[in-house]
């Protein structure tokens, strides 16, 4: 058994964790709060990544002010996607978000696909130091991508639990006429909780890119790997949701080193599907149903 | 009157039709119109979601090609071995995901399923033949014809067709139709009048399946290859698209969905991906605005016209 090696794709997974978890998060709170599956999730991952390597690439923008405006811009397309794709029909019937995100999701991949083909690209990084440990090399770019991802989810956390409109979101997700009855806005409630999703899937898309690529197709696997997550971990339950994340980067690296690398996610799917059927409230949930 | 019409006009299309690719897109509409038909009765009839529905598809179509390619039997019988097998895993999938699961979690299953399958295909290239797929598939024939130019291959399609709208249509109006319309409208309902409603919603997600394994295995005897992108998701959104924009729930919609959406796309002057935008924005246009689909549109414009031709008629 090579330990060095071992260690190195445990880190990696980590590092591809830190992207999932924020996807997760995203596709959890607007589960909480709006109760749909956006389908669309896997391309605003996408675009966060597309839109900072273009910054990058033809509006010379360095790295951190690309990755910021990417980020920010995306979040704010997801008033666009509330208020146009997922209001108009969410009280309607419950499959019609449900394709009206897959519409979107088609628009964004086709369209995206035909501005920025379906080469890979990378975003570069500005930094090459690296820490090594007994072998085990931790890179800047690892590094960061670790850190970046779990402060944001460690954020979000924090201001779910402690500032007021976090309160007043977690208060629409218990009880929505409750909520309205003490004067808290829905409306902007569905507003903000698409504003963060987006954005934690954009900051997602820039983290993946950093650490694999940037390119048309990341969306699609990120999508389901998203709902194995949030599924697998059980439905609004944010710190499960993270730590299944982390466990799932690992172990599709793992498989990729050790097992099948063709079915690395192959394998994540199959977990989801293996919960679902036998648990599928999810493993941190201790209530049935 | 108007099935007389109808039936006239289908007859007729391959020669209203002035070149062959048109007439290749015809017969591919067949195909698709059966696939759809069989998407609709989840959608449809169910009222659940199957994101996973083009793995039927795709079942059928590599049973058939490769019962053809490593087998000596007849085609017609590899269809009925196609059909089965997707009807089987069809079952499968509806009695483990149906037991524990609606709405948006047998959608978010379906679509996990279809993933797992789909890399399967891909990767697996000892038996699926990998990304570049089989090919050499047998040509469907009877005595004194081989199906393989545009038009025999669209009266073979047009008779598949018509027999899966027959069976559709007994079916709806069935015992078995009626109550997985109940199960559909109310399931607490249903199951006080003592309909079982798990066993229905199995069968019927087992009539979906077995109706895409057709429309599959039709598509392998009839394009001669088949590549594992029948398994991947712009199959699956192609029959969406269909469904919904022709019209769910009713049994037109989807065959004129099935229409719209292979002639819109490859008559459609744009690159493929631009196409593709263009039938997402009129889908996302349709579920915003017209849920119902463009089928009952066209049928009361149908009528109006036709209740004005009568009058017409009446005063000369």
């Amino acid at each position: 058994m090579n330990w060095t090696m071992f260690v190195q794709t445990l880190w990696y997974g980590v590092a591809d964790g830190a992207s999932y978890m924020l996807v997760a998060s995203g596709l959890l709170i607007t589960f909480g709060i709006l109760r749909i599956f956006n389908m669309g999730y896997g391309e605003i991952f996408m675009l966060g990544a597309m839109l900072t390597f273009t910054l990058i690439r033809f509006a010379s923008f360095p790295l951190l002010a690309a990755a910021a405006l990417a980020v920010v811009a995306v979040a704010l397309f997801g008033i666009l996607v509330n208020r146009v794709i997922v209001q108009p029909v969410i009280h309607v019937h419950e499959m019609l978000p449900l394709l009206s995100t897959l519409a979107l999701s088609l628009i964004l991949l086709n369209g995206g696909s035909a501005i920025w083909t379906y080469n890979a690209f990378s975003l570069g990084f500005p930094f090459s130091w690296m820490i090594r440990l007994g072998g085990v090399t931790f890179s800047a770019i690892t590094i960061t991508v670790v850190v970046v991802g779990l402060g944001t989810v460690i954020g979000l956390w924090l201001w779910l639990s402690k500032a007021r409109f976090g309160k007043a979101m977690r208060a629409t997700v218990q009880n929505i006429t409750g909520a309205r009855l003490v004067g808290i806005d829905t409306k902007r409630v569905y507003d903000v909780t698409m504003v963060i999703a987006c954005g934690l899937a954009a900051l997602g898309g820039v983290l993946s890119a950093l650490f694999r690529s940037a390119e048309i197709s990341m969306g699609q696997g990120v999508l389901v790997i998203g709902f194995a997550v949030v599924i697998a971990a059980g439905m609004g339950n944010l710190l499960g949701a993270v730590l299944i994340a982390l466990i799932f980067g690992v172990t599709e690296n793992l498989v990729a080193v050790y097992g099948a690398p063709l079915y690395s996610r192959a394998v994540l799917y199959a977990i989801m599907l293996i919960i679902l059927v036998l648990r599928p409230q999810g493993l941190f949930t201790g209530k049935g149903g | 009157m108007s099935i007389v019409a109808l039936a006239f006009l289908a007859v007729v299309a391959p020669f209203g039709l002035w070149n062959d690719y048109l007439r290749d897109l015809l017969a591919l509409s067949m195909i698709f119109a059966i696939l759809a038909l069989s998407l609709n009765v989840v959608v449809g009839y169910m009222g659940e979601m199957c994101f996973g529905h083009q793995m039927f598809f795709g079942i059928g179509a590599y049973t058939s090609a490769l019962l053809s390619i490593h087998t000596g039997i007849s085609p017609w019988l590899g269809i009925l071995i196609a059909v089965a097998g997707a009807a089987g895993f069809g079952f499968l999938v509806g009695l483990v995901a149906l037991r524990a699961m609606r709405g948006v979690y047998l959608a978010i299953v379906t679509f996990g399923l279809g993933a797992i399958l789909w890399q399967i295909v891909f990767n697996e290239h000892r038996l699926t033949g990998g990304a570049r797929g089989i090919s050499g598939i047998s040509r469907l024939s009877l005595p004194g014809v081989v199906f393989n130019d545009e038009v025999s291959l669209y009266y073979l399609g047009l008779v598949f067709l018509v027999a899966t709208l027959y069976f559709f249509v007994r079916w709806e109006r069935s015992r078995f139709g009626r109550a997985i319309v109940a199960v559909r409208e109310n399931e607490e309902l249903a199951r006080s009048v003592g309909i079982n409603s798990y066993i229905y919603l199995v069968l019927t997600f087992t009539i979906a399946a077995a109706f895409a394994g057709l429309a599959g295995s039709l598509y392998a005897h009839f394009l001669t290859v088949v590549n594992p992108y029948l398994f991947a998701p712009p199959y699956l959104l192609a029959m969406i698209i269909m469904v919904i924009v022709g019209g769910k729930g009713t049994l037109g919609g989807p065959i004129l969905g099935a229409f719209i959406y292979t002639f819109g796309l490859n008559l459609l002057p744009f690159s493929k991906e631009i196409d593709i935008v263009v039938f997402g924005v009129v889908l996302l246009a349709l579920i915003l605005l017209a849920p119902q689909g463009a089928y009952p549109y066209l049928r009361t414009l149908a009528t109006r016209l036709v209740t004005r031709a009568s009058r017409r008629n009446q005063l000369v």
